[in-house]
């Protein structure tokens, strides 16, 4: 049965879907493994959902461990994004949670390196 | 804990459709046939489902602080619990749903429910809001009200089946020396009950078609082999409505004697497969959908 004639089916047998709105992510700058020449001011990240600032936030770390914001997440809207310290060449880890208006929550992490 | 907080949920989606249903049906058979059920029996059934709407209401609250915070430790967390009132979507609507969850509890312990109509209205909007607050709150524009009203369609038709049956149940009780009083209510009930089942398969339809284009849903996965139970429960159900309404209540008719038995197991199966059908809607929705 291929997702068409499943599709089909749950039209037929006239039965409503639940409610989810997982709030995934759909753009990220640094996009995951991108290798820059220099190094980012920022991290941004966009969502496929409205975000509840207080639950959802980012955080990036070098391969230390240490963090590397310059400050919070500035969450709003759809997308989050938060300020970086001048990076030294390396790579860096930026792990998020995103809570969704409709109370569901998704995390995250993906990595970036910038060049020497 | 996800099992528990899909029966918190699942048990509140029941009391508010009992509530609405029964009101609903109990309204039908009074202006129809001058029927009434036991006024205790009726009373019991009110009280008890709007007990327990408030309770899971107020039990959701800790949950989703839980859920937000990544932590279900959070869910008795007071600070936790201060900032999903205060500072999100959720906390704004959850206040005044419980205003209207304790106007409705007590529309259902002061007054005698069911005799009045305000228990099913006020039932009725909450579980109306109810798709207000969870789909259509993150989508955006004309497409997210849509949604939400294709919802509260569902969940009211689903309301109706349900609370009718469970009318029908105290009725079978009251009536059980005298089967044949129950032929009316009976024909009543499956007259109203194919438009319940005719708007849940529309707005099945048009939710499964606005869920298309945004989730797409591997036919292996999880999320739809738990989906594709709930529509196979759900064609039992209708499988024995179509048995009560074609065969049962005319062998019933017709004065059969086995006729009273089997219609009492029928009902109360359909009641059982309801409720599994609802636990397993409340579980879905705390899933993603990939």
């Amino acid at each position: 049965m291929n997702a068409r004639s499943f599709l089909a089916c749950l039209a037929i047998m006239g039965f409503a879907a639940p409610a989810f709105a997982h709030a995934f992510l759909e753009h990220a700058a640094p996009a995951a493994g991108e290798t820059l020449a220099t190094p980012p001011r920022q991290v941004a990240l966009a969502f496929s959902e409205q975000l509840e600032p207080a639950f959802s936030g980012v955080t990036v770390a070098d391969s230390a461990g240490q963090d590397v914001e310059a400050g919070h997440a500035v969450v709003a809207g759809e997308s989050m994004s938060v300020a970086l310290k001048p990076l030294a060449p390396g790579t860096y880890r930026v792990t998020w949670h995103a809570v969704s208006v409709d109370t569901h929550r998704t995390e995250g992490a993906y990595s970036f390196t910038v060049k020497p | 804990m996800i099992a528990f907080f899909a029966a918190v949920r699942a048990i509140h989606f029941a009391s508010l459709m009992a509530i609405f249903g029964a009101g609903a049906f109990l309204a039908l058979l009074r202006s129809r046939l001058h029927i009434e059920v036991s006024a205790i029996a009726a009373r019991i059934l009110f009280a008890t489902a709007a007990t327990l709407a408030l309770i899971t209401a107020v039990a959701w609250l800790g949950l989703v602080a839980g859920q937000m915070s990544g932590d279900w430790h959070y869910a008795l967390d007071p600070a936790a619990l201060t900032a999903v009132v205060t500072g999100t979507r959720f906390g704004q609507v959850f206040l005044w749903r419980v205003g209207g969850l304790a106007v409705l509890w007590i529309a259902c312990i002061l007054k005698t429910p069911s005799q009045n109509l305000l228990p099913a209205l006020l039932a009725a909007a909450l579980l109306g809001a109810l798709g207000l607050t969870s789909h259509a709150a993150a989508s955006s524009g004309e497409f997210g009200i849509v949604r939400a009203g294709n919802d509260a369609v569902h969940l009211l038709a689903g309301g109706f089946w349900l609370g009718g049956l469970l009318v029908l149940a105290m009725l079978m009780w009251r009536h059980r020396e005298a089967p044949a009083a129950l032929l009316g209510p009976l024909q009543l009930f499956s007259a109203w009950g194919t438009y319940a089942i005719a708007a849940l398969v529309v707005t099945g339809v048009t939710n499964a078609a606005s869920i298309l284009p945004v989730a797409a849903v591997s036919v292996r996965s999880f999320y739809a082999r738990v989906l594709l139970s709930k529509v196979a429960i759900a064609s039992v159900m209708i499988a024995l409505a179509a048995v009560n309404r074609w065969r049962l209540v005319p062998a019933l008719r017709s004065g059969e004697p086995g006729a009273p038995h089997d219609l009492a197991r029928s009902i109360g199966a359909e009641i059982a497969l309801g409720a599994t059908v609802i636990a397993i809607a409340a579980w879905l929705g705390l899933m993603p959908p990939r």
